[in-house]
């Protein structure tokens, strides 16, 4: 910076800070004025750390709720397939000891069919690693096994007698989706 | 008398309108994923919709005109289009999803096509509307939807640890079949669930089309709180179900028809039926009040004649706005075969973005002696609405995302 620019910008900080006197005189003069002009500056720097405290409350819930890995969102998907499989399960027991009818035991099942068909496309469509590949590969298997018998059910219905065996069967494909 | 009688129509309202499919759909999923560790979110959301029923309550009764009148008088027409427009969209997905599950209770409980029932339920729905009075439509839903108790009963039949629950309320913890992103996802939905804007709407046009008078303010404040506190008993009663029975076998409630299976442990082949009775009339009833709600807003909102008790002739538009989201409604779940489990988690997911729209102008409202005469806010009422605007603002940032990465 030269010696001509540097004192031009000292004779506009002088000019500047004279006129800020003057309005601060002026404001000063009356105590409403002067009371509302610090309201006015409290005001402002509150909407800016309330804006700051937003902002990071936006980050922090993008950051924390993370956009996922490979492992958590297969383990996400893995848990919902487990958890679809231990209600098929459960229903399926149930019509065997007689507690659910047969229009009960073929809808939900047909539901849970669909919702396991779901999870297995959200599986599918993750990249895992090389090294999980193949357990992905036997869980998606036993996914889509387990959604079949579901789905055979859920189209014909089952005998009260039949449902337990189909049950037992479930359990192990259910194990085989947990077996690393 | 009359006053009594207020007060037990008011609780058994509160207990209908709390419970609907969003309300089974995220209370089920929290017991079964997390336990007891989201019950604070459910207490937070009663003691808010208390403060606000209460509050559009004793609007009503100590003025001649209803919440949304209020709005465009106050704030000017283009003002209120803004919440209008975001309950538009909120109330039209709450009512679609709530046709949705009490078809899918006649669906679980018959094998036949849900989409036969959606229009069977849309049909009734609007003839419901059309021919039915103001207090057929309030005390009937209302007491069919008592039915809901159940899950209170199957609580303690099922041995919950009172204890416990009651421990995690305050000190809740986070532990469960699910990372934080979804933990926090699901209150949010809570929250959007149980705080329903058409909620206010509905019990602020309910008090003009009732006549309250200032004589309903004290028995208003009973209503809000005994009521609300009941219809989250009922809510709260589907967590504690749900996390006894379903989380230690590692069930989830991804699926509607989850949500039964707790009472099936319960009470056995009764568990089916009284959970199809409680999804079916807790989502007609909902139904109902959500888009006889959103018909009065729109009406007040543009100044147009609005009485369910008149003749359909003699308030038409009230009737044409009820009659096309119907129509409209049916048309997307049945015909578009959209599930209403996903038009929930949508529903709850919107609501909870677009609240400080709705209860920010509380604020101003409710301190306004033009309408309430002596009857303004207090500095506890002043102090909770602040609160809530503030949770309203946090769940507005936060939910678009949560839902985005919690629902993967």
């Amino acid at each position: 910076m030269n010696r001509r620019s540097a004192e031009t910008l000292g004779i506009k900080d002088k000019l500047w800070s004279a006129r800020a006197r003057q309005t601060w005189h002026m404001l000063s003069s009356s105590r409403t004025v002067r009371l509302r002009y610090i309201h006015n500056i409290e005001m402002a720097s509150r909407r800016r750390s309330v804006s700051k405290f937003l902002f990071l409350l936006l980050v922090t819930s993008l950051t924390t709720s993370g956009c996922g890995s490979y492992q958590s969102q297969a383990e996400k998907y893995l848990t919902e397939a487990s958890a679809q499989i231990a209600a098929v399960v459960y229903v399926l027991e149930r019509r065997w000891s007689g507690a659910f009818t047969d229009p009960f035991t073929r809808s939900s099942l047909w539901e849970y069919a669909t919702a396991m068909q779901t999870t297995g496309e959200s599986l599918r469509s993750l990249n895992p690693p090389f090294s999980t590949i193949k357990r992905r590969a036997s869980a998606l298997k036993a996914l889509s096994q387990a959604q079949s018998l579901a789905q055979a059910v859920g189209r014909k219905g089952i005998e009260p007698n039949k449902a337990r065996k189909l049950a037992r069967r479930l359990r192990g494909l259910q194990k085989e989706l947990k077996t690393p | 008398m009359k006053n009594y009688l207020s007060i037990a129509l008011g609780i058994l309202t509160a207990i209908g309108g709390y419970v609907d499919v969003g309300a089974i759909a995220t209370a089920g999923e929290a017991g079964s994923k997390f336990g007891f560790g989201l019950l604070w979110a459910m207490v937070l959301g009663t003691i808010c919709i208390i403060f606000l029923i209460e509050m559009v309550g004793r609007l009503s009764a100590m003025g001649d005109k209803a919440y949304a009148d209020i709005l465009r008088e106050k704030f000017g027409f283009k003002f209120a289009l803004l919440p209008l427009s975001a309950d538009a969209i909120a109330t039209f997905l709450i009512m679609a999803a709530n046709i949705g599950g009490a078809s899918f209770a006649l669906y679980l409980i018959t094998g036949i096509s849900f989409q036969i029932w959606t229009v069977a339920v849309g049909f009734a729905l609007w003839l419901l509307l059309w021919r039915g009075s103001f207090s057929l439509i309030e005390t009937g839903t209302s007491l069919l939807g008592l039915v809901a108790l159940c899950f209170l009963v199957a609580a303690f039949v099922l041995g919950t640890p009172w204890n416990k629950a009651a421990t995690e309320i305050v000190l809740p913890s986070i532990v469960g079949r699910g990372g934080p992103a979804e933990y926090f996802n699901i209150a949010a939905g809570i929250f959007g669930a149980v705080i329903s804007p058409y909620l206010l709407y509905f019990y602020s046009s309910g008090g003009q089309e009732e006549g309250w008078t200032r004589s309903m303010v004290r028995t208003n404040r009973v209503i809000a709180i005994v009521g609300m506190g009941f219809g989250a008993v009922a809510a709260i009663s589907i967590v504690l179900v749900c996390a006894v029975a379903l989380q230690p076998l590692g069930i989830q409630v991804d699926q509607l028809q989850t949500a039964g299976l707790g009472l099936v442990a319960a009470f056995g082949i009764w568990g089916v039926y009284l959970f199809a009775a409680t999804l079916f009339v807790c989502c007609f009833g909902a139904a109902a009040e959500s888009v006889l709600g959103f018909s009065f807003e729109v009406t007040q909102i543009m100044g147009w004649k609005y009485n369910v008790n008149k003749k359909p002739r003699d308030s038409a538009i009230f009737n044409l706005i009820f009659s096309l989201y119907i129509i409209v409604g049916i048309l997307l779940v049945a015909l578009a075969g959209i599930d209403p489990l996903e038009l929930t988690i949508f529903a709850t997911g919107f609501t909870a973005f677009m609240l400080p729209v709705v209860v920010g102008p509380f604020l101003a409202v409710m301190n306004d002696p033009m309408y309430l005469k002596d009857q303004t806010n207090g500095w506890v009422s002043n102090i909770a609405v602040l609160l809530i605007i503030m949770l309203a603002f946090i769940l507005s940032i936060t939910s678009i995302p949560l839902m985005i990465v919690g629902e993967g």
